[in-house]
């Protein structure tokens, strides 16, 4: 059994480890892996029974290149998916083997998933098990300078990170920040600007070309006159009185009164 | 442990306790809870005038022969303890005869009737008070080998009774677990016992239990940073409302930092507040410094800036001095000022656990500095606003201000061709519907306050009423005094406990 499991998983390597892997084959040998691992017993293991760290650490490596796997092949679901599976390897059973190389790499990339669809509360949460002095590797701190620049607002500084990323898998989850930090942008220009010429708004929301910037404006209901987009703010000069809001606070208040009295 | 002789403070103490091995039984045969809460309301003092040697003694006194809880624990408290020479029963003697002198006599006489009656323990209550008594003076001496092998034993003990009466001891008793498992280095084996703990408790309605059960395990999980696993244990579990007081604020406090961490700001300062107000006015001073420490944070997480009074207490005032350098840093939006106290105190926030949270103050430093130039310039360029709010370059400037904008936080258009800011300004602010918002809640959390106290009000009186209703040949008589009851509440000056019906 164990050298059908070794033959396996070196197979499985060796397929993700290419550029391209070939998506069918990869998912195929990724489940005989887990049945053959469960089998034996070795995937999440109790904590009852001593553990062999040679078993530990053998299910680790596979389940991680199951993680780098979904990155390859852009499967955002089996990704969240992997990443839950790998992480009590590194934390529950972290005490009894050394810690594994790619860690901070697997870690650093759930963390700009969940940055880049804007899910902070779990950024947060997943940061916190994470140590200080870790704090400083590239893998992990690339994350913590996109999330300070994601809240100030500065976008020009998130372009400008984005072109060196540590490492090319984390290219997926740049594109999709990208993606909203466009929206980000949009809706902000929206607000606080009275018009914007083409060219600059072109370099703003960070599109390729005017043609687009031409389509957003028309998405959005913008007028554009003499080459520039006019933002339409809204005046509050009058604002109108919400009747039924108020009519219906008033009578709760005078239900109230007549019971105190 | 020393042997010594047992001094005339230490037999006080052995009366005392025998009084309240009767009270347990007391409370056994007539069902009433009460003594029992009497006893364990005692336990404080109790605690404190206890040594070894006198619970050898009250071992060996109060246990029969073949209990497996006195073998345990005169293997922990030898009888060898005491010296029972005679030269005790001589100081004895001469005391008595001193005493003897004086016109007491017949005191006397009781007083050594009393001494020799011996009370043996007849109840598991009585067995479990004992074991309790022995943990608490074990965890005193720091002996906490034993006393983790005690509170195994203990728990064994009571959880296979399956005795209501017993649940305030086995809340204590898990306490104590917990704690010397976390002193000890060993919190993380513990988890699945506890949570095992919790099903059990809560099956039997062990309302004490599983208070305590989920704090222990809360602070479990926050004393590794396992803040999704707390939030997942909060939304499965019911805290239960009738748990006592202390717990109650456990539970406040820990639910307020998960929240934190999370990014729920409000509702973290809620509980943390709350927290504050139901914890003891002196004493659990730790406690209480870390709750000032974290509402202080989390305040100015919400974007407002906490009151003087919260550093000035005095016991606390200076463990607080780095949080109030903070505090000044973020109400004057210096961010340059901000980064030296966070480089400056970095460990003493890492310490208290804060240090994650002020790193997000970042944010609430600059935003605080646009409001301040908002209220000061009606227009101003992106250099001089770079300058200002010490941002490293002018172009990201533009970016913020939009950023800002949108969020709300300042009111403001931007002119990009000429790098300038310009601020609207501020109408009349009772023209728009802010003031009537700002009245509705006020008005609100009055009539909340109003409604709150009128129901704790009724609780007694429709008691009163339901007794008026049993003895009807009473009625009238009991329904003026009733009156009178009603009369006296309004003015404040009845004296209602809560629960019993008073003198009818």
């Amino acid at each position: 059994m164990e050298e059908q499991l070794f033959k396996l998983s070196k197979e499985f390597k060796f397929q993700v480890e290419q550029k391209q892997p070939d998506s069918i084959a990869c998912k195929k040998l990724l489940t005989k892996l887990k049945i053959a691992m469960a089998e034996e017993g070795i995937l999440f293991p109790g904590t009852d029974f001593p553990l062999d760290p040679k078993n530990i650490i053998f299910a680790r490596e596979v389940l991680e290149l199951a993680v780098i796997m979904s990155v390859k092949l852009k499967d955002m679901d089996l990704f969240e998916r992997q990443i839950s599976q790998v992480k009590p390897y590194y934390f529950d059973y972290g005490n009894e083997i050394k810690k594994s190389e790619n860690e901070l790499l697997i870690l650093g990339m759930n963390l700009l998933y969940l940055l880049s669809l804007n899910r902070i509360g779990e950024f947060h949460t997943e940061l916190e098990l994470i140590e200080f002095e870790s704090r400083s590797n590239p893998f992990i701190k690339f994350n913590l300078q996109v999330e300070e620049l994601l809240l100030d607002g500065n976008y020009l500084g998130i372009q400008t990170i984005c072109e060196k990323p540590p490492s090319d898998l984390y290219s997926v989850f740049v594109s999709r920040l990208k993606l909203s930090v466009q929206e980000l942008i949009l809706d902000c220009a929206d607000k606080s600007y009275k018009s914007l010429d083409l060219k600059t708004a072109k370099e703003f929301f960070m599109m390729g070309s005017i043609e687009e910037v031409k389509e957003i404006a028309k998405k959005n209901n913008w007028p554009i006159e003499n080459g520039k987009i006019i933002f339409e703010n809204l005046d509050e000069d009058e604002e109108k009185i919400p009747t039924n809001k108020v009519i219906r606070e008033i009578l709760d208040y005078a239900k109230e009164l007549e019971k105190i009295i | 442990m020393e042997s010594s002789i047992l001094v005339p403070k230490d037999l006080i103490t052995i009366q005392d306790l025998k009084e309240q091995l009767l009270l347990l039984q007391k409370s056994v045969d007539e069902d009433e809870g009460r003594y029992l809460v009497r006893v364990l309301r005692k336990l404080s003092i109790t605690r404190r005038r206890i040594t070894p040697q006198i619970l050898a003694k009250f071992i060996e006194e109060s246990l029969k022969e073949e209990s497996k809880t006195r073998s345990l624990l005169v293997k922990i408290f030898p009888i060898t303890l005491i010296k029972e020479g005679k030269e005790e029963e001589e100081k004895k003697e001469m005391q008595i005869e001193i005493e003897k002198e004086e016109e007491e006599k017949e005191d006397e006489e009781k007083k050594k009737q009393q001494r020799n009656i011996i009370v043996q323990a007849k109840y598991p209550e009585e067995k479990a008070y004992l074991q309790l008594l022995s943990l608490l003076q074990l965890f005193k001496l720091k002996d906490y080998g034993n006393a983790l092998k005690l509170c195994e034993f203990s728990i064994d003990f009571i959880e296979k009774k399956n005795r209501r009466t017993l649940d305030s001891f086995l809340s204590k008793v898990f306490f104590y677990y917990s704690r010397i498992n976390e002193i000890l280095g060993h919190s993380k084996l513990i988890r699945k016992k506890l949570l095992s703990a919790y099903r059990t408790s809560t099956l039997r309605r062990d309302v004490s239990t599983q208070a305590v059960l989920i704090n222990c395990l809360l602070r479990n999980y926050l004393q590794f940073n396992l803040y999704d696993q707390g939030d997942k244990l909060i939304s499965k579990s019911q805290f239960p409302p009738n748990s006592l007081n202390s717990q109650h604020v456990r539970y406040l406090y820990y639910l307020g930092r998960i929240k934190a961490i999370q990014l729920d700001y409000t509702e973290s300062f809620r509980c943390l507040r709350e927290a504050k107000r139901k914890s003891p006015r002196a004493g659990a001073r730790g406690f209480r410094l870390s709750v000032n420490k974290f509402l202080c944070i989390v305040q100015l997480l919400t974007g407002e800036i906490p009151e003087i009074e919260l550093f000035m207490e005095k016991d606390l005032h200076k463990y607080l001095k780095p949080y109030f350098e903070l505090t000044s840093a973020v109400r004057t939006g210096n961010l340059g000022d901000f980064k030296k106290v966070v480089l400056r105190e970095a460990q003493v926030f890492k310490q208290d656990q804060t240090y994650s949270l002020i790193l997000r103050l970042r944010q609430n430093v600059i935003k605080t500095g646009l409001k301040k130039l908002n209220s000061a310039y009606s227009k101003i360029s992106f250099e001089d606003i770079s300058k200002k709010l010490q941002l490293d370059s002018s172009d990201s400037v533009e970016s913020i201000c939009s950023k800002a904008i949108f969020d709300g936080v300042i009111d403001a258009i931007i002119n990009h061709e000429e790098k300038y800011i310009k601020f609207k300004e501020m109408g009349d602010l009772y023209s728009t519907l802010i003031p009537q918002k700002a009245f509705g809640q006020r008005i609100k959390f009055c009539l909340n306050i109003h409604n709150t106290a009128v129901k704790n009000m009724r609780f007694p009186e429709e008691l009163l009423k339901e007794q008026v209703e049993i003895d009807t040949e009473d009625g009238k008589e009991q329904l003026k005094e009733l009156e009178k009851m009603s009369a006296n509440n309004e003015e404040g000056k009845g004296d209602f406990d809560q629960g019993e019906p008073g003198n009818l």
